[in-house]
């Protein structure tokens, strides 16, 4: 059997993996504890978002231009909920130990340097309560107050039983989208107020701009445009990766495809989610521009609150794409890190060409530890209190130890990144009690001292399915068969 | 030279281990030993672990390794004398229960026995790297003072000097200057001598040169001494000795021939390496299709593409790349032995055919290379489809990829905040003798060139290694590697996939994994025997196969029981505190003052 070609999978891999859906402002996400005896009733409900077409396809996606989404659904499953199931890994392709042991596991948090834990929930058994065994996530368009009202029975469909499921619902913070000035329309903000959703990697054969668009933002980067281009196999299991070798796929027993390949394996046309559910004290972080002031705090990020870099030498005013605003180098312009730091928040998450001996060395180093950003900001209502914010973050990778890990242990948490002395990350950093940010300057650098600004509430690992494995999992067997190329092609339209 | 490194770089490795040892945090075998280690102050890493025995071997104990990476200079005898005799004793703790009656009674014939014992287990390094840590631990600690101190200091003088940078570093420097808790920072910092003063290429080619010429002079000395006696003597007896004349003439004459042929051995090595250089860096610096053929040769070599490009590189590299380079190759060794019919050849080539004929054939032979090559890549860009369709390739199954042992997650968590350690245990390809002589000829010239070229603390392009040494065992049955580095293990093995491929394929591509029991519970077997990645021409692909290769150290991998580290200190906070030390003693220019703004500011 040969390995499967992407453009033929299209159909096989789930939304979310093509597009963060921008144009679906209204997001939710439901993390899912399957009550003991109830596996059928949740597969079943499951199943239910299956057949009502919820659970949109890569392809879907594509043509959305044509025929619009309006609703999404994305579901992963835990490995304890892949357990649940009744999935049980096979002894020749299990699936890697980072997700096998869960996020949740006192390995993992001594691994991600980030012990001791206050967690509400996890992907694994926690004094916290039962292991999370799914995660739906939800995106659809926004309703005004009368289509809501003359069709209720819509936002309430995706409501999980609470007699099959233990539930926790992550709400959308209505509002993320905002048209500030200078925006040309309503853009995403996370909840201190800087722009989100910029520097995605591009993966190589699912571009989500087609046509003029494509163009456009390829004419806008420039010749930095291929920095970002990253190959599939870097998100997608069973496609060649930055090392131009076949992701591993895991494999599950009575999965009917031929284990002696990749493209005949459980897993291909899936993806790694590392979740992560981060309140954000908004108050915190205004307090701590009261006293420094935007440019400080804009420092911390890394970013201008508009999202261009703090490089950006045009007229601030002026708008510009997404494209433009993501296309810069720091080893030259920004060596020092006198204009972003060295310790901020983004050069921390994407050191782009900094970190080797060459720039060439070091972009193609830093294109093995990519992640694709899928997460949306929330708002959780608190009686008597303030509504809470944060970020339901959500990051997909194809191995999760050489990229949301490694990332995560040997950059954003290294208090010793590029050899800072014992300074964590400025925004998600261990709350401590004295912590300092140091901005690079002439003649020397300045300190600030940092507040906790966030605080990790949960976290987990989950495997987000392709279509045919997900409908396996659920029970549709008579739709689930060997994946391989020829087989999906036979089902193309 | 090599002797240097390998010294700086030993495993004790004692067979049928039984002994029952608590390591853990509670257990008074740790501080024991941190305090020997540190009262004997020129140990920097240590490590301990049990390594499983092979299956096929009689003794089915474990074998406990006692891995000790120690300062330049100190001779492992030395070393062990000074472990063993030491007062605490802690290695007679160690190691008791090879002495199950419990030894002599007295300490120095206990210790003496024990110093025998270590003296027959102990192996020096096959081969090995030192990256930052031809410093002293002492040193280390020192410089590290020193910039914390400066930092300090930085913040208190801020607002007193504002932006004048000069006048910041001089005070900085100054007050360094005046406390007498530095006047050893007075010194420049002591490195060895190839991170030292024989950084400069100068200085290496200088060497080089002078080791030739040593070696020249050595040669004629053994043919022109024995000529010069022997003919004093004739002329001063009167007399002479034909036989003994025809020898000493045979001895003259090799003399001779190996003094030419050693100076024809260097011009066909400086001919060679400026072909190496014209083709791989000037040509392709010079010419956009000889970078894109150069770059598809690689990719071919490294990770075969299967495409219409690929095809076109495999092909004309077999056709024409590789009987060129074999004649090449062939033209060097009989210019160097035998240079008669070479010589004789150029004078009849160049008095038949004009200069400006060959110089155009060549021209024409490198333009028709560059066309066949430029119409492949052109029909594999303009039918990509196609060439997916044809050429799409097969996979190679990687069975239990990304798996980690618990045991070794364990260590791998409680050493996130320091410098990171990895034991890999393989058994070396049959035949045994022939494998670990390659492999020890591999490992000497990795040693080399990491001594005497890759002095900034990188092993090729791999930054993070403290210490990486590897180890031939058990009669060349089994190969150990140990390492100390910055970061974690996946992004180490990423660092030797893309920054020393040539390297690492070399030292383990002579080895395999068979199946083998765990050494203690908890920790990690092999039921399935797993490959070395495939490689190609020696040198090539193998760990670039990152599933394969990853899985293949990952199953090889033990934990270790105890560790040791005299200094946690990354590489860059080490390099950059010597700096720091240098710029603030050295003398004031713009330099300087710049690292020690750069420097405080951290």
């Amino acid at each position: 059997m040969k390995a499967s070609h992407l453009s033929e999978q299209l159909k096989d891999i789930q939304g979310m993996l093509g597009s963060g859906f921008g144009w679906l402002k209204t997001s939710r996400f439901w993390l899912l504890t399957i009550k003991a005896g109830r596996e059928d009733d949740a597969r079943a409900w499951l199943a239910g978002l299956v057949d009502k077409k919820l659970v949109v396809s890569a392809a879907d996606v594509r043509e959305s231009r044509k025929h619009p989404v309006d609703d999404a659904v994305a579901i992963a499953f835990s490995y304890l909920g892949l357990a649940k199931l009744g999935c049980d890994e096979t002894a020749a392709h299990p699936f890697p130990s980072p997700f096998s042991s869960g996020m949740g596991c006192d390995l993992r948090a001594l691994l991600l340097r980030d012990s001791p834990r206050e967690w509400r929930w996890s992907d694994v058994e926690s004094g916290a309560g039962g292991p999370v065994h799914v995660l739906v996530a939800e995106w659809r368009k926004r309703r005004s107050a009368a289509e809501m009202a003359s069709a209720p029975e819509k936002s309430a469909e995706l409501d999980p039983d609470p007699s099959v499921f233990d539930v926790i619902k992550v709400d959308n913070d209505p509002c993320a989208f905002q048209q500030k000035a200078g925006d040309d329309e309503e853009r995403l903000y996370e909840s201190f107020g800087f722009r989100d959703g910029l520097a995605q990697p591009v993966i190589s054969e699912l571009r989500e701009e087609r046509g003029a668009e494509r163009r456009q933002v390829r004419l806008d980067a420039g010749i930095l445009y291929e920095d970002r281009v990253v190959a599939p196999g870097e998100f997608i299991l069973g496609y060649r990766n930055e090392y131009d070798e076949l992701t591993y796929c895991p494999n599950v027993k009575r999965w009917p495809g031929d284990a002696a390949y990749t493209s005949g394996r459980f897993a291909l046309n899936g993806t790694y989610l590392a979740v992560r559910q981060i309140e954000q004290d908004v108050d915190a972080f205004a307090k701590f521009e009261a006293v420094y002031g935007q440019a400080v705090c804009e420092k911390v990020m890394g970013r201008r609150r508009n999202g261009k870099p703090l490089s950006w030498q045009g007229d601030p005013d002026v708008s510009i794409s997404d494209s433009e605003a993501d296309a810069f180098r720091l080893r030259v312009d920004d060596a020092n890190g006198f204009g972003c730091p060295k310790g901020a928040h983004i050069r921390r998450v994407n050191p782009r060409d900094t970190l080797g001996i060459d720039l060439q060395s070091s972009i193609k180093s830093v294109k093995l530890h990519r992640l694709l950003r899928r997460g949306r900001p929330y708002r959780e209502e608190v009686a008597n209190e303030k509504p809470r914010k944060g970020i339901f973050f959500i990051a997909c990778n194809a191995d999760l130890e050489r990229q949301f890990e490694f990332i995560y242990q040997r950059w954003l948490r290294n208090p010793r990144f590029v050899c800072l002395l014992d300074a964590d990350d400025p925004l998600v950093g261990k709350p401590a009690a004295t912590r300092s940010f140091s901005m690079p300057g002439l003649a020397s650098g300045e300190e600030v001292s940092l507040a906790a600004f966030t605080q990790t509430l949960g976290g987990g690992y989950f495997f987000l399915p392709g279509i045919s494995a997900l409908k396996f999992i659920l029970g549709r067997e008579g739709s689930s068969k060997a994946v391989g190329s020829e087989a999906v092609a036979a089902r193309a339209p | 030279m090599l002797e240097m490194v390998r010294q700086q770089m030993i495993c004790i490795i004692a067979p049928g281990w039984r002994g029952a040892v608590d390591f853990s945090d509670s257990g008074d075998m740790q501080s024991a030993l941190n305090a020997l280690f540190e009262d004997v102050a020129v140990v920097q890493f240590a490590s301990i672990a049990l390594l499983p025995a092979r299956t096929d071997a009689e003794e089915q104990a474990p074998l406990l390794m006692l891995e000790l990476a120690v300062e330049e200079g100190i001779d492992p005898k030395d070393m062990l004398y000074r472990l063993v005799h030491h007062p605490s004793g802690a290695m007679w703790s160690l190691f008791s229960s090879y002495w199950p009656g419990g030894g002599p009674p007295l300490v120095s014939a206990r210790n003496g026995q024990l110093f025998d014992k270590l003296i027959g287990w102990l192996s020096l390094a096959d081969g090995g790297f030192v990256g930052p840590r031809d410093r002293t631990a002492r040193q280390i600690r020192k410089e590290r003072d020193l910039l914390i101190w400066t930092r300090d200091e930085g913040r208190k003088l801020k607002a007193m000097y504002g932006d004048d940078r000069a006048s910041f570093a001089l005070a900085l420097a100054q007050r360094a200057f005046q406390d007498p808790r530095f006047d050893w920072a007075m010194q420049p910092a002591p490195r060895s001598y190839w991170r030292g003063k024989g950084a400069s290429i100068s200085a290496k080619v200088g060497y080089g040169l002078v080791v030739f010429g040593l070696w020249l002079a050595l040669v004629w000395l053994v043919g022109a001494l024995p000529k010069g006696l022997f003919g004093a003597i004739t002329w001063f007896v009167g007399a002479s000795w034909p036989d003994v004349q025809s020898v000493v003439d045979v001895i003259s004459r090799v003399s001779m021939w190996i003094v030419w042929a050693s100076v024809r051995a260097l011009l066909a090595f400086v001919a060679l390496l400026f072909l190496g250089w014209l083709l791989l860096v000037a040509l392709p610096a010079l010419f956009a299709p000889w970078r894109r053929w150069v770059d598809s040769v690689r990719r071919e070599l490294e990770r075969p593409t299967e495409t219409w490009s690929s095809f076109s590189t495999r092909v004309v590299g077999w056709i024409v790349g590789v009987p060129l380079l074999l004649a090449i190759l062939a033209c060097a060794v009989v210019f160097v032995f035998y240079p008669k019919p070479i010589m004789e050849g150029i004078t009849a080539l160049t008095a038949r055919v004009p200069g400006w004929e060959l110089a155009l054939f060549g021209v024409l032979a490198i333009a028709a290379l560059l066309c066949i090559g430029t119409f492949f890549s052109w029909i594999n860009r303009r039918f990509e489809a196609l060439s997916k369709w044809f050429f799409h390739p097969y996979e190679e199954d990687v069975t239990r990829a990304q798996q980690v042992h618990p045991s070794i997650d364990q260590c791998e968590a409680l050493l996130a905040s320091g410098t990171a350690h990895m034991i890999s245990l393989t058994d070396i390809r049959s035949p045994n003798g022939w494998s670990a002589w390659w492999i020890r000829v591999s490992l000497r010239v990795v040693t080399f060139f990491g001594r005497v070229f890759f002095t900034e603390g990188r092993l090729g392009d791999a930054p993070g290694i403290h210490f990486g040494h590897w180890h031939i065992i058990e009669d060349g049955r089994r190969f150990l590697f140990c390492s100390n580095y910055d970061g974690n293990f996946g992004g180490y093995l990423d660092d030797f996939i893309n920054g020393a491929t040539i390297g690492t394929t070399l030292a383990w591509r002579w080895t395999t994994l068979r199946p083998r029991g765990s050494a203690a519970v908890g920790q990690p077997d092999i039921k399935t025997p797993r490959d070395f990645p495939p490689t190609r021409f020696v040198l090539f692909r193998g760990v670039k196969c990152e599933l394969k290769f990853k899985s293949y150290a990952r199953d090889s991998m033990l934990p270790h029981m105890y560790r040791f580290d005299a200094c946690n200190a990354t590489i860059e906070e080490i390099d950059l505190a010597t700096g720091l030390r240098d710029a603030l003693f050295g003398e004031r220019n713009d330099r300087n003052d710049d690292f020690i703004m750069r420097a405080i500011e951290t």
